[in-house]
């Protein structure tokens, strides 16, 4: 219930106070979410299976976050920053697919 | 059946309010989540055609506007002086300036000789091979490397010259030209050169007809044909 507050709360946010992103952070904003949505879809999963841990969940949704950004810095720095992004997400998008299917052989048993 | 109501059960439990330490943390996290996605959907600019160019080509493009600029100025800066010269006022700047712009049409409409660096080229056709498109194509070639006057036989190459094909050689505005041809033009002997070899350009054609090509450049070189200056 909360984490849905949250994310009203946040998009409600956005939307009034409308942000101006630096620079330097907009490139690591997409993977950011991509990140942060696996983390969720995650969570979601492990709470279908009742095997949700708050912990767990804050501590792989920060470090998703983390680590994400970290893999397409070091792609920039590297000079293959654009191909680091696509499989970045790449991956990340697959464990969403996967969690997503895990979630709805639980939910709708199909 | 049991099983998937007991987990619906939970997941609707989980949901509940429970205002707990976690729980808070949970929140903040959807919070910046929300936060992240409305930012990243309402960025500004995301409908600019640039934002998604590649690196490559936005220097491309960038490098094109900056020569275009370059060109701009200094054709901007060339006027603005002429302006400022012509408006000074002295008689003897404006007569200069028209007079510079009367030679240079002269020499374009061929009623004045012309002298300079250029290029002579010679094409020998004993076997009559050659017509008067290849010609026509020197020609061309001739005047996109910016040759400033341009001779065939005897004849000045002006805007209104024509070629035709003619027994025993070609025709230029209508006096038969015979093999070899001598074509003479006015320009930058390096580019004309560069823009006949080519390959697959006019020497490369003229050679592969069975004719032979020469073209040797010269430092200094006269066109003295003219046309006579019609008042039309």
């Amino acid at each position: 219930m909360i984490a849905i507050i949250g994310l009203l709360v946040g998009i409600a946010l956005g939307v009034l106070w409308s942000p101006v992103v630096p620079i330097w952070l907009e490139p690591y904003l997409p993977i950011a979410i991509v990140a942060a949505l696996d983390a969720v879809f995650g969570g979601f999963r492990a709470l279908m299976e009742k095997r949700f841990d708050d912990r767990i969940f804050v501590v792989s949704f920060l470090s998703n976050v983390v680590i994400a950004a970290f893999l397409v810095f070091l792609g920039d720095q590297l000079g293959v920053g654009a191909q680091m992004s696509t499989g970045v997400v790449v991956v990340l998008a697959m464990r969403i697919f996967a969690n997503a299917a895990a979630i709805r052989r639980i939910l709708f048993r199909a | 059946m049991t099983m998937d109501t007991d987990s619906r059960r939970s997941l609707l439990s989980q949901l509940a309010f429970h205002p707990n330490r976690p729980h808070l943390l949970i929140g903040v996290l959807f919070l910046v989540l929300g936060l992240l996605v409305t930012i990243a959907i309402l960025r500004p600019g995301t409908d600019e055609p640039w934002r998604t160019a590649r690196t490559e080509d936005l220097v491309q493009i960038l490098d094109d506007l900056g020569a275009r600029q370059d060109r701009l100025e200094a054709e901007s800066a060339r006027l603005t002086a002429l302006e400022r010269d012509l408006e000074a006022g002295s008689q003897a700047q404006a007569i200069a300036e028209a007079q510079r712009r009367l030679t240079a049409l002269q020499v374009l409409a061929g009623t004045t000789p012309v002298s300079g660096p250029g290029v002579q080229i010679t094409i020998s056709d004993p076997t009559g091979v050659i017509e008067a498109p290849t010609i026509l194509d020197a020609i061309q070639e001739l005047r996109d490397a910016g040759a400033e006057a341009i001779q065939v036989g005897t004849e000045r190459v002006v805007v209104d010259t024509w070629l035709a094909n003619d027994p025993g050689g070609i025709s230029v505005s209508g006096t038969p030209v015979a093999s070899p041809y001598r074509i003479l033009a006015i320009g930058d002997p390096e580019t004309m050169l560069s823009a006949l070899n080519i390959p697959g350009g006019v020497a490369d054609s003229v050679r592969t007809r069975g004719a032979e090509f020469a073209a040797s450049q010269a430092q200094e070189m006269t066109i003295s044909v003219t046309v006579p200056e019609t008042a039309s």
